[in-house]
């Protein structure tokens, strides 16, 4: 069942939200111990909230499609008496006092929370094999990662333990996770949604966003997230237009979809390339004009990102490295040692071509309405494995995984990221339709037509 | 500079940086080293949209 199914069924009275919510934590009862995808189940708390929500219905008080729905927030945004560890140790006992913007958001469109789920420690990498609290596992393939950071909230929504789950993505920690669970993610424009009262890792880099197993889900929950923060400084003061695409078939036509034709196509497996572009076919035949287009070297963009990610994370995390360095996991504490020596010139410097770089991509983003590209260049890698072939190529498994994904949390475009199909493995695959700025709107059109011609995400795992 | 501060690198940390070090000198070529510095590195305000 989708959100917005459940949120139907709610309304007439054909369940209520807290048989939802015992049924979300009964698939948590059942299959948290394999996947460890919860680090924080709030059993009680969530049956009370569902009974207010139901007390709401019967009482006519409606908060809209989230109410009484349950849902998961990433262990880095901070909730009110939940300790919220950021998959730490460093922060390992910490209990926040507040609620951040968007958990106050979410709460008080009517959402019921069902726990925390676990996250790569400090959302710092894509694995989710985490050094404090073991490793989330794809429920795909339980041996593989589910990807990261946010890759605890994908594992629970393919696993039923949630219909809706939080996100955050600094360089594809939303979308790498979501292309690995066959899951559907939004990372947003930079400044649409609060960041306040989330644990920070790169200040210029990162996102919140929603995540859920369908298209129209995520628009639903981007609608009660997104907007101004007097809290947040880099949030922008402009009108939240209305994301959720109308009942339907969707038409693309008049739309034209860019497919870039240097990087992004290019060192992928073949099942990947295969798939992203049966969608892009499916986009033409829905009425989309696909066009051929060239953008600038994704692996320069590349390093400019990881120069300016490397510098800021290390900055965020130089009171607590200096006085708690045994509490970082190995990898964790490697990034941010090399991120105290990048030299202050480059990461000005990267900056600035960050910003010279996004006026390339606006420049391609006014002779088409959106890209289409894929998420990550392979399927799901095994837990623990250092390197993957590709294309006749050993490379790092962090270092490609994101190699797609990275460049636009850099710019701060939206991204819509969505199953795109299946290796003969049976392992999902997914894609990112990317937008210009504040049109996030347009893009949960393309992607609903897209999902709802294929029907990709009704697909789960046999094990579940 | 890792040695003043104390910074024990792995060797493939050290290619790691090696690598985006040489990278980010050869993309310098590409900065408009015309632009007005004080444009450049301005701050920005808390509203202000990406730049177009």
């Amino acid at each position: 069942m989708t959100a917005l199914e459940a949120a139907a069924a709610l309304r007439q009275k054909k369940v209520s939200s807290a048989e939802l919510t015992l049924s979300a934590l009964a698939q948590i009862e059942k299959h948290n111990g394999r996947l460890n995808a919860f680090l924080t189940v709030t059993a009680e708390a969530a049956l009370e909230a569902a009974r207010a929500a139901d007390a709401d219905f019967a009482a006519g008080l409606d908060r809209g499609p989230l109410q009484g729905i349950p849902i998961a927030h990433k262990d880095l945004l901070l909730t009110q008496g939940v300790r919220t560890t950021g998959g730490s140790k460093v922060f390992a006992n910490y209990v926040p006092a507040q609620d951040g913007t968007v958990v106050r958001k979410l709460k008080e469109a009517g959402s019921v929370m069902v726990g925390k789920t676990l996250l790569h420690e400090h959302a710092y990498g894509i694995t989710c094999n985490n050094p404090h609290y073991g490793p989330v596992r794809n429920p795909w393939d339980t041996e593989r990662i589910p990807g990261g950071s946010s890759g605890g909230s994908a594992a629970a929504l393919v696993a039923g333990m949630c219909l809706l789950a939080t996100g955050t993505d600094t360089g594809g920690s939303i979308r790498v996770p979501a292309s690995y669970c066959g899951v559907t993610g939004m990372k947003p424009t930079y400044g649409r949604v609060s960041k306040h009262g989330v644990l920070p890792l790169g200040f210029s880099l990162d996102h919140v966003g929603p995540m859920a197993r369908t298209v129209r889900d995520t628009a639903a929950m981007l609608q009660a997230m997104a907007g101004f923060d007097e809290r947040d400084q880099t949030t922008v003061d402009r009108p939240v237009p209305q994301y959720l695409p109308a009942e339907g078939e969707v038409s693309l036509a008049g739309l034209k979809i860019g497919l870039p034709q240097n990087f992004f196509f290019e060192k992928l497996d073949p099942q990947v390339d295969n798939a992203v572009h049966f969608l892009a076919y499916t986009a033409q035949d829905l009425g989309a004009e696909l066009v051929e287009v060239r953008l600038p070297d994704g692996h320069q963009l590349n390093v400019v990102s990881q120069v300016l990610l490397l510098a800021e994370a290390a900055a965020v995390h130089e009171p607590y490295l200096r006085k708690q360095r045994a509490a970082y996991g190995a990898d964790v504490a490697a990034l941010l040692d090399m991120g105290r020596l990048i030299p202050a010139t480059d990461y000005l410097q990267a900056d600035r071509l960050r910003k010279r770089m996004l006026g390339v991509f606006l420049n391609v983003l006014k002779e088409v309405d959106c890209l289409l590209v894929p998420a990550t260049p392979f399927a799901a890698p095994l837990i623990g494995q250092t390197e993957v072939e590709v294309a006749g190529s050993l490379e790092d498994t962090r270092l490609a995984t994101t190699k797609y994904t990275r460049a636009f949390s850099a710019l701060g475009l939206p991204v819509l990221s969505m199953p795109a199909g299946f290796t003969k493995a049976g392992l999902p695959v997914g894609c990112q339709i990317v937008g210009r700025p504040w049109e996030e709107d347009l893009l949960f059109k393309v992607g609903a037509g897209l999902e709802d011609r294929t029907g990709l995400w009704k697909r789960t795992p046999a094990s579940l | 500079m890792a040695e003043a501060q104390r910074i024990e690198l792995s060797e493939t940390s050290r290619e790691r940086l090696e690598g985006l070090s040489k990278t980010m000198l050869g993309l310098r070529g590409l900065i408009d080293w015309t632009e007005e510095p004080g444009r450049v590195y301005k701050v920005e305000g808390p509203a202000e949209e990406p730049q177009q």
